[in-house]
């Protein structure tokens, strides 16, 4: 059990990330991660060998919160892929850049990224913030990986629309 | 195999490889993205705007910290003992009844153990601490690494040398050496292990080109330093002062020292003069003198040194008729190597001195 513990630590602030993106309600969040856990615990001798321990618990994450809310909101989500909202801000890492154009080009881009929808705005962050593949992207946005790279070209075309340098 | 000519912007955002080169988290594709433009030069647009992308989507810092975490992992444990009793009284009994706060140092334990056994079994670890990255920036094909972490920075270069960077310090290098020289830039502090190759490996750093073809050795050159030091590990290294006009003169080279094992140079910037002492903390380079087991029983002090000169690589001076006579009994087990010669010197009345690089016993002998 103490491995358990061990995973939560260890995954703890990005699934809290990932939960607070998707209902900004922390104590709610909070009780969300615990529930997962607890639930992982009980069921630890029938779980199949996970591939992804990340994006395995980010999609039960994901999956618990929208459950619970529409419990709360009495609103029902049938599937995780209709429409909810996903509300992240992303904050550009500006820390090794000194060059003031590199700033100025960044700074613009992040605009761009904020402003995208609300489902192509999770694959961008499930892309570079939670660092997950495609493959695994297609798990946690309950997708075909094909689906996955069309959100994701789809994604560019938007970040041209707002950014027009981009080629 | 991936056809890098015909890559896209969205093909760089797509490689798992070149998102986590840019977020600087190493991996095993970091020397080929670190070269990459040298050998595509025609996809510096597109990689330049990918890089900026997945920089625009950046951390921010946590929302969560350590401390809250915690408070939910005890919570965590708490829950699942409840769901088992059988489990909660075992520990109990481990904690002498100890209540909630007890918890803690058990996690933490347990955690170390886990940490362990996680990092086996899970394809995917959790991530490190992100602000700890170093900078890194590509200028033409120099690679400009800066530790600014508290924690030397592993850096691996193109021709398999090792390099650990000292926090606060900065390290140039060609993303790929050439065939005629293996040349970097260091200010701040760095351990080198060079692989042995044909061309000479050189370090500039402090106003001293330390010139070496494959060995272990350190350098020291912060600014505001005085001096800069380098100390060699293993093998030889020949340092020079780096000439006014060209970088290498062979009259500058004429002048500079040769410094082996244990040994360190140490040049006074001021004077731009040359020293040559030894490290502080010399390491055995041979095993072959097992001093642990050892015991010196009215051994002749002539033998003991030269088994010290044999074990560290020093030579150490000493008028043999004066000390002819000296026989000493003692084990050297624990002590390192300054601590050996001083309880030697202090048992025949003598004292050491450490002088160009070896050691010099005074004393009126036995």
């Amino acid at each position: 059990m103490f491995a358990l513990v061990t995973i939560m630590q260890g995954y703890y602030a990005d699934l809290y990330q990932w939960g607070m993106s998707l209902h900004h309600e922390k104590e709610f969040i909070k009780d969300c991660i615990q529930d997962v856990f607890l639930k992982l615990w009980k069921i630890r001798e029938s779980v199949a060998v996970v591939e992804n321990v990340k994006s395995y618990l980010l999609v039960t994450l994901k999956t618990r919160i929208l459950k619970e809310l529409s419990k709360k909101q009495f609103t029902h989500f049938t599937s995780l892929t209709e429409e909810y909202a996903f509300a992240f801000e992303f904050a550009e890492d500006l820390k090794l850049i000194d060059e003031e154009f590199e700033i100025y080009q960044i700074k613009k881009l992040n605009l761009a990224l904020n402003k995208l929808p609300g489902r192509q705005k999770e694959l961008i962050y499930l892309r570079f913030y939670q660092c997950l593949s495609f493959g695994q992207i297609a798990e946690v946005m309950a997708i075909s990986r094909q689906s996955v790279y069309n959100l994701f070209q789809k994604s560019l075309n938007s970040l041209r629309r707002f950014y027009d340098v981009i080629t | 195999m991936k056809d890098y000519n015909t890559y896209t912007l969205k093909n760089f955002l797509e490689d798992d490889g070149f998102r986590d080169w840019v977020q600087r988290k190493g991996g095993p594709e970091e020397p080929f993205w670190r070269s990459f433009l040298l050998r595509y030069p025609g996809k510096k647009a597109a990689l330049r705007q990918a890089e900026r992308i997945i920089l625009a989507a950046g951390h921010r810092d946590p929302a969560i910290d350590s401390r809250e975490i915690r408070v939910e992992a005890e919570a965590l444990l708490e829950q699942i003992s409840v769901h088992e009793p059988g489990r909660a009284v075992e520990t109990q009994e481990k904690q002498e009844g100890a209540h909630t706060r007890g918890w803690l140092p058990w996690i933490m334990a347990a955690c170390i153990a886990a940490f362990l056994m996680t990092n086996h079994f899970l394809a995917d670890k959790p991530a490190p601490p992100r602000e700890a990255s170093a900078a890194r920036s590509l200028t033409s094909n120099l690679v400009k690494t800066r530790n600014d972490t508290d924690k030397p920075l592993r850096i691996l270069l193109s021709d398999n040398s090792e390099v650990f960077l000292s926090p606060s310090s900065t390290l140039s290098y060609p993303s790929h050496f050439t065939d005629s020289s293996r040349t970097v830039h260091l200010t701040g502090e760095a351990d080198f292990s060079v692989r042995k190759g044909s061309t000479p490996f050189m370090v500039y750093a402090g106003g001293v080109i330390t010139k070496v073809l494959g060995t272990r050795f350190v350098v020291r050159a912060f600014e505001k330093d005085q001096n800069t030091t380098i100390r060699v590990r293993t093998g030889t290294v020949s340092v020079f002062e780096k000439g006014k006009s060209g970088p290498l003169k062979k009259a500058k080279e004429n002048s500079g020292l040769i410094i082996t094992a244990n040994q360190a140079a140490v040049f006074e910037k001021s004077v731009r003069q040359f020293t040559k002492t030894l490290v502080s903390d010399p390491v055995r380079l041979s095993k072959a003198i097992d001093f642990e087991s050892k015991r010196y029983d009215e051994t002749q002090l002539s033998k003991i040194l030269s088994d010290l000169e044999k074990a560290y690589g020093i030579s150490i001076l000493f008028d043999r008729e004066q000390f002819e006579k000296c026989r000493i009994t003692a084990t050297l087990a624990d002590e390192n190597l300054y601590q050996k010669l001083e309880m030697l010197c202090k048992s025949i009345g003598a004292v050491y001195e450490i002088v160009d690089g070896q050691i010099l016993i005074l004393g009126k002998g036995c």
